[in-house]
């Protein structure tokens, strides 16, 4: 089974680079890998908290039974979506 | 429903039996009017953002009266983290709009009242808190979004209220009934105000004894009967009649102001919050102005844009790499940055008040606002410096359209080759709304006079600033022995 990711984002306040745009790419690169979670109520194995900036403010609470991966910059991409296609 | 989208804010505005003036006529379709409609839209970004996942931390919070999910705007900061989320979130949607968004002014009027009725009933035993909890259910299920009426019409300046030759030049109490009071009087520079379901009329200043019928606070629907709005204008308002797509600099957003006039409308008693407790008229201006000095934190946004406008036309000018031009830039950076500071700080040094309700640090949030009163200029005035004077002698779009003279000004206005003229165009026009436009009435008048003017923030500061101390510290290092 693949494991199933859920995409929190910080508010986006100031955020130093897209992070939408970086999301979709993380989607692209990561298709087939892995299956997306897409809301609160849905189950997932681990979560991709994708933060603005190293302020990393998103509120993660609801998410302390799971494995977060953090971003804060567009460089931890490359070493998110190694780790991810080793899990999946 | 408690979270509308914005389509649904649009069509619950459509249903309101508004009574609107501009122009000297009635306004029949409010929403689709090209004045007011790039405020509605404005506005509709709270609500949209909110049911974005790249946004919703910030952009809602958990009831805490009901447990639910609801739009910020709609909260009552529960903690620190609330508070600084509010600064953030101004930011967010300043930036994002470019102008003022409304929404603030009611989200720091129902955290106001959420602090001071609950400090009326324990003095006074009275039962406004549970009252203003059930009205406050009431906006939160809704997602309703609220006019913050606070300034009068004020009359002299060097009067008080009772002393006023036309005594409605503030809002007052004309009569008391057994199912609720009359009201009289103005709301003058409203913000927002015919986007909105609710206004909730708060007093202007510390009232005395003598002017206990102007120490009121209530909410009404805003199509109550005998409520009339009277739109301000906005320099350069008429351009969003043009139907062009750049000269209005701004083409998606803006924010309007209205004087709404109350023409003995009654209030029934499930919605009055204060009533003749004048020792509690100045707690509730105070605590509502201090809230609102923080909001502030929306300039911040609007300053994003700006810099990021500044810096496209010192690049479409070919000035980019000038020493100067990028110091420019990094002062611009370094005093909204400054700006953003204040706003985080009274945010992160916030209390909980005895309601609970978490009230920011007041001296804090007044010399962030008597900032604010101050940067934005020097941050127009460094973004008028780069933009060149083209930004206030430029023709028009249709000179543009025109088969007659756009090929001149193609060929006249291209500076970077590789940028087209148009675009030069759009952030020059930008850029003018910002600093002589509509937006301009956000960005700097009501930067000034927003939340109150200069001097009251100076009074705040030297109220609260522990002066004694500073001077204990200073005689202790040089041996003073009092
Ligand atoms: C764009 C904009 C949006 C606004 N939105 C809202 C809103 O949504 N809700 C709301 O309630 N209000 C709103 N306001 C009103 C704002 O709070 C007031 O403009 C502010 O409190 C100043 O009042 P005023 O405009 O009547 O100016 P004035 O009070 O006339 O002030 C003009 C000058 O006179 C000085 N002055 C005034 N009275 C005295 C006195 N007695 N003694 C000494 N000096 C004095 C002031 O310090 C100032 O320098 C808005 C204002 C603007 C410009």
């Amino acid at each position: 089974m693949k494991p199933r990711v859920r995409i929190k984002y910080c508010g986006g306040c100031n955020p130093k680079y897209d992070r939408v745009a970086l999301v979709e790419e993380l989607k692209a690169r990561l298709r087939g890998t892995v299956a997306w979670a897409s809301s609160d109520a849905d189950p997932c194995d681990m979560v991709v908290a994708v933060q603005g900036c190293e302020t990393a403010c998103a509120d993660l609470t609801a998410f302390a039974a799971y494995e977060i991966y953090p971003i804060t910059c567009p460089e931890d991409l490359e070493r998110l979506i190694e780790e991810m296609r080793m899990k999946g | 429903m408690t979270m509308m989208t914005a389509k649904e804010y649009e069509e619950s505005l459509r249903k309101l039996r508004l009574q609107v003036y501009m122009f000297g006529e009635r306004i029949e379709n409010v929403v689709d009017h090209p004045i007011i409609r790039p405020s509605m839209n404005a506005v509709a970004k709270t609500y949209e953002l909110a049911h974005s996942p790249e946004h919703e931390d910030l952009m809602t919070a958990v009831s805490h009266i009901t447990g639910k999910k609801i739009n910020r705007f709609t909260h009552i900061h529960q903690n620190v983290g609330d508070l600084v989320k509010k600064s953030k979130m101004g930011r967010l949607l300043g930036r994002e709009t470019g102008c003022c968004f409304q929404r603030c002014v009611g989200m720091d009027t129902l955290n106001a009242l959420s602090i001071v009725t609950y400090n009326i009933d324990s003095k006074y035993g009275t039962a406004y808190y549970p009252r203003f909890l059930k009205y406050l259910e009431y906006i939160q299920e809704n997602d309703l979004m609220v006019d913050g009426a606070m300034t009068d019409p004020k009359g002299h300046r060097g009067l008080a209220p009772h002393q006023q030759p036309d005594p409605d030049a503030f809002l007052r109490v004309v009569e008391e009934r057994k199912d609720g009071i009359v009201v009289r009087g103005a709301k003058a520079h409203q913000t927002g105000a015919v986007n909105s379901h609710e206004v909730v009329v708060m007093p202007t200043l510390s009232m005395r004894k003598e002017d206990a019928d102007y120490a009121v606070s209530f909410a009404l629907p805003s199509d109550a009967e005998g409520i009339t709005y009277i739109m301000g204008r906005q320099s350069c308002d008429t351009r969003k009649l043009e139907g062009g797509t750049m000269d209005q600099g701004n083409i998606l957003f803006g924010g309007h102001e209205a004087l709404v006039v109350f023409d003995n409308v009654f209030v029934p008693w499930d919605r009055v919050f204060m009533f003749r407790e004048v020792d509690f008229s100045g707690q509730l201006v105070e605590t509502f102005a201090a809230y609102h000095r923080q909001s502030y934190a929306c300039k911040v946004g609007v300053g994003d844009v700006l810099i990021g406008a500044a810096q496209t036309i010192a690049e479409y000018n070919g000035a980019d790499k000038a020493s100067h031009i990028r110091d420019k830039i990094v002062e611009m950076n370094h005093l909204n940055e400054t700006l953003y500071c204040g706003c985080i700080a009274c945010a992160s040094e916030g209390h909980k008040e005895p309601s609970g309700t978490y009230c920011v640090n007041i001296l804090l949030a007044n010399v962030h606002k008597h900032n604010v009163t101050r940067f934005p200029f020097e941050l127009s005035r460094l973004a008028q410096d780069i933009a060149g004077g083209l930004m206030v002698t430029l023709p028009s779009e249709k000179d543009l359209r025109s088969p007659d003279t756009g090929r001149w000004i193609r060929k006249y206005f291209k500076a970077n080759p590789d940028v087209p003229a148009e675009n030069r165009m759009r952030i020059l026009r930008l850029i003018e709304n910002l600093t002589l436009g509509t937006a301009a009435v956000g960005y700097l008048t009501e930067s000034i006079h927003g939340a109150g003017s200069p001097q009251a923030q100076r009074i705040m500061i030297s109220r609260r600033v522990n002066l004694a101390e500073k001077q204990r510290a200073a005689k202790k290092l040089c041996g003073i022995e009092d």
